[in-house]
């Protein structure tokens, strides 16, 4: 009895192409894997000194040293 | 082809990279900067405008440089110490010429600020100073 006109027997190509179907979509799979690392790798290199250099810095200040010299400048006390 | 998928990756990694240490340097303004810098807010407060706000700042930046002059000469002097009633005596005469020297300054920039704008601007500028210095001033 062949295997054609039986349901329950498994044909005898099944083997090695299910093996061959299941090893390519674990390879898709892991290159989508990678891709998806790759990415998000990429975004966080590109996102970070982005971030760092775009946000607000604070601002130089000149008064800070110069405060040093309020208690000495009679200019300065003397006004209202 | 991988390999040029990768190269292509790693260019494109390193271009933020590049134009992020680009932008590092301004991060650590020079002292003139600092000093041109706080010039032209001054000069935003006091709504000067045109070749009149060119000047100031300029004067102005001047003028400052000459007040961190004598304020790393007093730094100097606070270190001093003042264990002996010699010492003591110095530190208050220091403090005499310390004090003496700001008022000079200011009063021979006056005459310069003068030239470019009127009495009640340099008015509003000691105002503004002493504002900020009160509140560095404060916080220390």
């Amino acid at each position: 009895m062949s295997s054609s006109n039986n349901p329950f027997l498994v044909p005898e190509d099944f083997f090695p192409a299910a093996q061959k179907s299941i090893l390519a979509s674990a390879a898709r799979i892991r290159r989508r894997r990678i891709g998806i690392a790759t990415s998000l790798a990429a975004l966080l290199l590109i996102a970070v000194p982005a971030y760092l250099s775009l946000r607000p810095q604070p601002e130089p200040d000149l008064y800070v040293e110069a405060a040093d010299l309020y208690d000495y400048d009679i200019v300065l006390q003397i006004m209202d | 082809m991988k390999k040029w998928i990768l190269l292509l990756l790693a260019g494109l990694l390193l271009l933020p990279v590049a134009a992020f240490s680009q932008n590092r340097s301004p991060r650590q303004p020079s002292r003139q900067d600092i000093i041109r810098y706080n010039a032209e807010r001054m000069a935003g407060s006091l709504a000067l405008e045109g070749k009149t706000r060119t000047a100031f700042v300029s004067l102005y930046g001047e003028f400052y440089s000459e007040m961190l002059a004598i304020r790393s000469q007093l730094k100097k002097q606070q270190s001093a110490d003042m264990d002996s009633e010699r010492e003591v005596e110095e530190r208050i005469l220091s403090d005499f010429a310390t004090s003496r020297k700001i008022l000079d300054l200011r009063e021979s920039y006056y005459q310069k600020f003068r030239a470019l704008i009127p009495a009640s601007k340099i008015l509003e500028m000691y105002q503004i100073e002493k504002q900020h210095a009160e509140k560095r001033h404060d916080s220390e």
